[in-house]
């Protein structure tokens, strides 16, 4: 299922990028003659026909040569994993906080729904899905960074990641804004799926065996909890890498945000694939992994491939 | 002594709980209708005209200029107003674009056989996980930066949530006695879709699409952000924010107004698309 | 004379500024099997959770119920819940009406079952498994270890519900508490299933206290069977006398009823 998923993006994006838009005409100019375009069209491999053109792509992506850049010709492959240094532990860091945010607000969310601070946990959890993370990140660099001089407002560190301590306190702004607004959101569904787990009547019956209320909790509750909240993770995952992309421009970080950024703009096509690909693989791949997960906790769905989805529907 | 009412055991905070949805609601309203209105406002009148730079640069909140100028001496009170006009264009286009394409996809999969459904949906489990805006960005980079660019990715991107409850709905409608009824007397496909199907699932498309709706507004302020969106004659509210970063510690109403107008405009949706779905159906237990 | 097992004085159970549960006056002594009646609304699985010390957050509980353990008398209504974990599955046992949804979906049936062995009686290790096998097969469930290995969805109402009762009984509880054991399950299966309850009640000389909407149901199970109407006791009587000659009109009515349905409706408890 990964598989045909993955090769059906590459498909699609073959089409998009290829077919339907002409790379050659950013190369030259205006008045260029036949001549010269079709020395252009020659150099990009984009005068042979359609279906040899596929080929030699697939056949390129199966040695994991993404191609080289339009506009410096340097193998895309290389600059995504240079970028990768920014971006992953952009990602990974903002992914780590939002969690450790969102679970103990999400969850007393729940357990205090009822109490003035539970309902105001649940209120700032709304606002988490409607501030855009690039605003909160203005806002914080306009406070933290150029009023009160705490963190700098961008850059990253030419030695890159020789110097941690520099590097971390150059994402430190950043990975905190993605933290906060992708916190806040999960916070909700962490709340959610604790109300769901809060009522069920198996934590009843289990403390009608003598079971303490924590005890009870711990040895069924969380395990319950965990299983949708499994996937929302993964979706998790893929939010803090795009929150990483956008604010990578609100910081002027080096990574793969900006990379795709300039790309566009340029029209370097095989940049702007070599990006999406791997961001594609990745959230496939994030995907499959949480699948795997729930399944592994949830016997319940052991049973089948694709969990048989005509029958559920109508059952 | 009075004999008390029948107990109702399972909805024990009904009346606290419906106060507070009706609080959701009226709020939401509120919000909404009060971005809805200054677009409206905005096609007809603006306190100026938002690409004029005559006033100063970067001058605060004042008589003359309600909201105060950016950086180009431009009037940021009419540039709010356009933007408003912008997002809802967006919300609306793309719900309209997420409505239809989803729908269609949906039902298709559900009446053709199962091989076709199994693909669709399999295609619609990674639409519905790859996130939207880089399918956004996408789109833009094969058309270029434009409105309809924008509009067009979002709804494609949202249609794959509508088209999988289409689905659902249909195949659950499909199976049930009455349409087997109905196709052995000779009614058409076209004829049971209209009929049956349709009636149930729009109502349980209508949380979704609002929520499509928000989502829609700040997938294109983040476009405009990132310089992705429709083109600087057009206000985008996120485009503002762009303009405003590397000012903000000299003008911060510039960098502050559109950002609160982006989460009014969003949190007035999601609580009137709260507020719609208690009251289309009370005895879902609204998870907020 | 000994002291009631159970003990419900003006019991009463609000929900904000309503009162949903009002005035339930009644006691178990060791050894006796009280049915409590009604439909659904009239409060009568409230009661018995206020009697477990188990009703959920906005409700709370008025009057008292007193338990006797064997060291003193514990009232549920106020005593905390250290001391109420303490009683609860030792000196109260209870069996709830969905078993699907009263037993954790995630989790091996023998490895629930073996929180409680292993709590009331201290086992561990191989005499642990021997008791959680020993558990199932005293609920009369055919080929105990597969059961023990399965998860509750992979096995029938009737299997889930023995299951559900072998976890109620493994503290060797006084009273057992039984709310709507067998309306989930197939007709077929609820005889089985009362017939076990009898049974476990009897060889352990446990108290029982029953509660049904089903009225011929009752009457098999119980020696007094309480009526309760909109969160009220409408009558007390014993079995017997309930049924051949029921004085409050409510009763009359569900009686009338369950005699129309049913033209088999016994004198007394077999």
């Amino acid at each position: 299922m990964l598989l045909l998923a993955l090769a059906l993006a590459v498909v699609i994006l073959f089409v998009v990028l290829r077919v339907l838009g002409n790379p050659v005409f950013s190369l030259i100019s205006v008045g260029a003659t036949d001549a010269e375009i079709a020395a252009a069209a020659a150099r990009l491999g984009v005068d042979r026909p359609l279906w040899q053109q596929f080929l030699d792509y697939v056949r390129q992506l199966a040695t994991l040569d993404l191609g080289q850049s339009f506009t410096n010709r340097l193998p895309v492959g290389d600059e995504i994993l240079r970028r990768l240094n920014v971006t992953l532990p952009l990602t990974l860091l903002s992914f780590v906080l939002s969690v450790v945010i969102a679970v103990p607000v999400g969850f007393l969310a729940a357990w205090k729904s009822r109490t003035w601070y539970g309902s105001a946990f649940s209120a700032l959890s709304q606002l988490g899905g409607a501030v855009p993370v690039f605003w909160v990140g203005i806002l914080l660099v306009g406070l933290l960074s150029l009023n009160w001089r705490l963190f700098p407002a961008g850059g990253f560190p030419r030695r890159d990641w020789e110097d941690p301590g520099a590097a971390l306190f150059a994402l430190t702004l950043p990975v905190v804004t993605i933290a906060i607004v992708a916190g806040s959101d999960l916070a909700r569904y962490v709340r959610s799926a604790t109300l769901d787990v809060l009522g069920q009547q198996y934590l009843r019956a289990a403390r009608a065996t003598g079971q303490g209320f924590g005890t009870a909790l711990r040895r069924h509750g969380i395990r319950n909890a965990v299983v949708p909240v499994i996937s929302i993770l993964a979706i998790q995952l893929s939010t803090t890498f795009v929150g990483a992309v956008i604010i990578e421009r609100v910081f002027a970080l080096p990574g793969l945000g900006d990379m795709l950024l300039v790309a566009i703009r340029e029209q370097d096509f095989p940049s702007v694939q070599g990006v999406i690909l791997f961001s594609t693989a990745l959230v496939l791949l994030l995907g499959f992994v949480a699948d795997v997960a729930q399944r592994l906790i949830d016997p319940r769905l052991r049973g089948t491939l694709s969990g048989n989805r005509r029958a559920k529907a109508v059952a | 002594m009075s004999t008390a009412a029948v107990a109702v055991v399972t909805e024990p905070r009904a009346p606290r709980r419906a106060r507070r949805r009706s609080i959701n609601l009226a709020v939401g309203a509120v919000l909404f209708g009060l971005i809805a209105v200054v677009a409206v406002v905005s096609l007809f009148w603006t306190p100026f005209s938002p690409e004029e730079t005559g006033g100063g640069r970067l001058l605060p909140p004042g008589a003359e200029h309600w909201a105060g100028t950016d950086r180009l001496g431009r009037d940021l009170f009419s540039q709010l107003m356009v933007g408003a006009r912008l997002a809802m264009l967006v919300g609306v286009g793309s719900m309209a674009i997420a409505a239809v394409v989803g729908v269609l996809v949906g039902l298709v999969a559900a009446i053709a056989g199962p091989l076709v459904d199994d693909a669709v949906s399999s295609l619609l489990d990674i639409a519905i996980a790859f996130p939207t805006l880089l399918l956004a960005m996408l789109i833009v980079a094969w058309r270029g930066a434009s409105l309809e660019s924008a509009i067009l990715a979002i709804g494609l991107a949202g249609s794959a949530v509508v088209a999988r409850l289409t689905r659902v709905t249909a195949v659950r409608v499909l199976g049930r006695d009455f349409v087997t009824a109905a196709r052995t007397s000779g009614t058409g496909v076209v004829g049971i879709v209209g009929r049956h199907v349709l009636p149930n699932v729009w109502p349980t498309l209508i949380v979704p699409l609002a929520l499509q709706f928000g989502g829609a507004v700040i997938a294109e302020a983040s476009l405009s952000y990132l310089g992705l969106g429709s083109p600087p004659p057009n206000a985008s509210w996120g485009r503002m924010l762009q303009e405003a970063q590397s000012t903000v510690t000299v003008a911060p109403t510039a960098a502050l107004l559109p950002g609160i107008l982006l989460v009014m405009t969003i949190i007035g949706i999601n609580l009137l698309a709260d507020g719609v779905r208690d009251v289309a159906d009370p005895a879902s237990r609204s998870i907020r | 004379m000994t002291a009631p097992l159970l003990d419900l004085d003006a019991l009463g159970i609000d929900l904000d500024d309503r009162s949903l549960v009002e005035a339930v006056t009644v006691s178990i002594a060791p050894g006796e099997r009280l049915g409590i009646i009604g439909e659904s609304g009239s409060g009568k699985s409230l009661t018995a959770l206020a009697a477990l010390g188990l009703l959920a957050h906005p409700l709370r509980a008025r009057g008292s119920a007193r338990i006797s353990t064997g060291e003193g008398t514990v009232d549920a209504v106020t005593a905390p819940q250290r001391r109420l974990d303490r009683v609860r599955g030792a000196v109260l046992g209870a069996v709830f009406q969905e078993p699907l949804a009263s037993l954790d979906p995630l989790m091996r049936v023998g490895k629930q079952l073996s929180w409680p062995l292993a709590r009331h009686r201290g086992l561990r290790g191989d005499a642990l498994r021997r008791a959680v096998l020993d558990a199932l097969a005293d609920v009369q469930l055919p080929e105990p270890e597969r059961i023990a290995r399965s998860y509750i969805h992979e096995i029938s109402g009737g299997q889930r519900q023995r299951v559900a009762i072998a976890l109620a009984l493994a503290g060797s509880p006084r009273l057992l508490i039984a709310d709507e054991p067998t309306t989930a399950l197939d007709v077929t299966v609820q005889a089985g299933v009362l017939d076990l309850l009898q049974r476990e009640v009897s060889e352990r000389g446990m108290a029982l206290l029953f509660i049904s909407h089903d009225l011929p149901v009752v009457t098999r199970m119980t020696d007094r069977v309480l009526v309760m109407k909109d969160g009220r006791q409408v009558e007390v009587a014993d079995t017997a006398t309930l049924v051949s000659a029921p004085v409050d009109p409510y009763t009359q009515q569900l009686v009338a009823a369950s005699r129309a349905l049913d033209d088999l409706l016994p004198e007394g408890p077999r």
